[in-house]
């Protein structure tokens, strides 16, 4: 280990991660790398199926129910969904900077912008937490516990239901994706990441910029268009 | 950045568009595309996916390509229920075939009595 770190400050060139080894099934780090990171794509397509057919479900729901889609949708506020788009779209350039900052060995740069990541991601959660707490309050809610009135159409409890699924476990997904960059914030406190080793700083960045790609989505598709 | 300001723009443009009602197909392909692009530039650029190895994204391609598929045949089929049902009604009246609506019962009386006195099966004698 104390060979590896001295050899590093010989070059120069880059410090930190004296932990990295290479596993043994792997003949180079590049590509033990590049094999984290094809994991890490696999699982994202996992996560696209499994958000996929939610959206089909909204599809198919809004076909047969449109005129009640169209009703109901003008219940969410834009403004606050719009907002919440900015916060995720943010975050996702602080976590892409992040990376970078990882990659080139600045320990507090890293651990800023991931902080950053973290708060915004927070901010999203605020915003979303008034918002439930709004529809709540109204009754809009999924199925059966829907006893909002002055609605004209019949089956806005259907587009409720939808919208407090996907928004609901989308939400999740921020949570746990909150939990990974408090975890990799931590190890980049102690210095683990540098240009030899951020394969982990990279796949939590690919996690949160799904999350972030999926709310693209989600956003136009419930909010706007309804 | 450059990324990032492109995904704000968008952000804005997509927003306003939603105020302009263009009917909804339109305004429904306007949302989908320009999220698509937002998803694109944040697939190439944030995700790296523009610099990395091809298999990537060859990986990503392949669930677009399967939720298309997926969304598109499910879309295709639920949209266009019920959509022949009034054919139904209008069928002519076959008696061979899968679509027959008249089936022969070689013991059953026959509909109607000939009119020339023809002799029609044995009914129950009314004795």
């Amino acid at each position: 280990m104390s060979a590896a770190s001295t050899a590093e400050h010989a070059t120069g060139e880059q410090k930190g991660s004296p932990e990295f080894h290479v596993a043994h099934h792997f003949d180079r780090a590049d590509t033990q790398f590049d094999a984290a990171k094809m994991g890490i794509w696999l699982f994202l397509v996992t996560e696209i199926l499994f958000f996929g057919g939610l959206f089909c479900a909204l599809f198919i729901y809004r076909g047969w129910y449109f005129d009640s889609f169209v009703e109901a949708h003008h219940h969410l506020d834009k403004k606050m969904g719009a907002l919440n788009t900015l916060f995720l779209i943010t975050s996702s350039l602080t976590m892409a900077l992040a990376v970078r900052a990882s990659q080139q060995a600045k320990k507090d740069q890293t651990v800023r912008l991931l902080a950053v990541t973290f708060l915004l991601a927070g901010a999203f959660l605020v915003v979303k937490y008034f918002e439930y707490s709004h529809k709540i309050h109204d009754g809009l809610l999924p199925g059966k516990f829907f006893t909002a009135s002055g609605f004209t159409t019949e089956f806005a409890s259907v587009f409720f239901a939808i919208y407090f699924v996907m928004t609901g476990i989308h939400g999740l997904h921020v949570v746990i994706g909150m939990g990974l960059i408090l975890w990799i914030m931590l190890r980049a406190m102690k210095n683990e990441f540098s240009g030899r080793y951020y394969a982990p700083v990279e796949g939590v960045g690919l996690y949160w910029h799904l999350v972030d790609l999926i709310w693209i989505y989600l956003f136009p598709l419930l909010y706007l268009v309804g | 950045m450059k990324t990032f300001g492109t995904l704000m723009v968008l952000t804005v443009v997509t927003v306003a568009v939603s105020y302009v009602d263009l009917g909804t197909t339109v305004n429904l392909a306007i949302a989908v595309i320009i999220a698509t692009v937002k998803a694109s530039v944040v697939a190439a650029f944030f995700m790296h996916l523009a610099v990395d190895s091809r298999f990537n994204a060859v990986v990503f391609a392949s669930s677009v390509v399967f939720l298309g598929i997926f969304v598109g045949f499910t879309m295709l089929d639920t949209s266009s229920r019920g959509l022949h049902d009034s054919a139904k009604k209008n069928r002519v009246q076959v008696t061979h075939g899968p679509n027959n609506t008249r089936t022969w019962d070689p013991f059953a009386k026959s509909p109607a009595p000939a009119a020339s006195g023809a002799p029609t099966p044995a009914a129950a004698p009314a004795n």
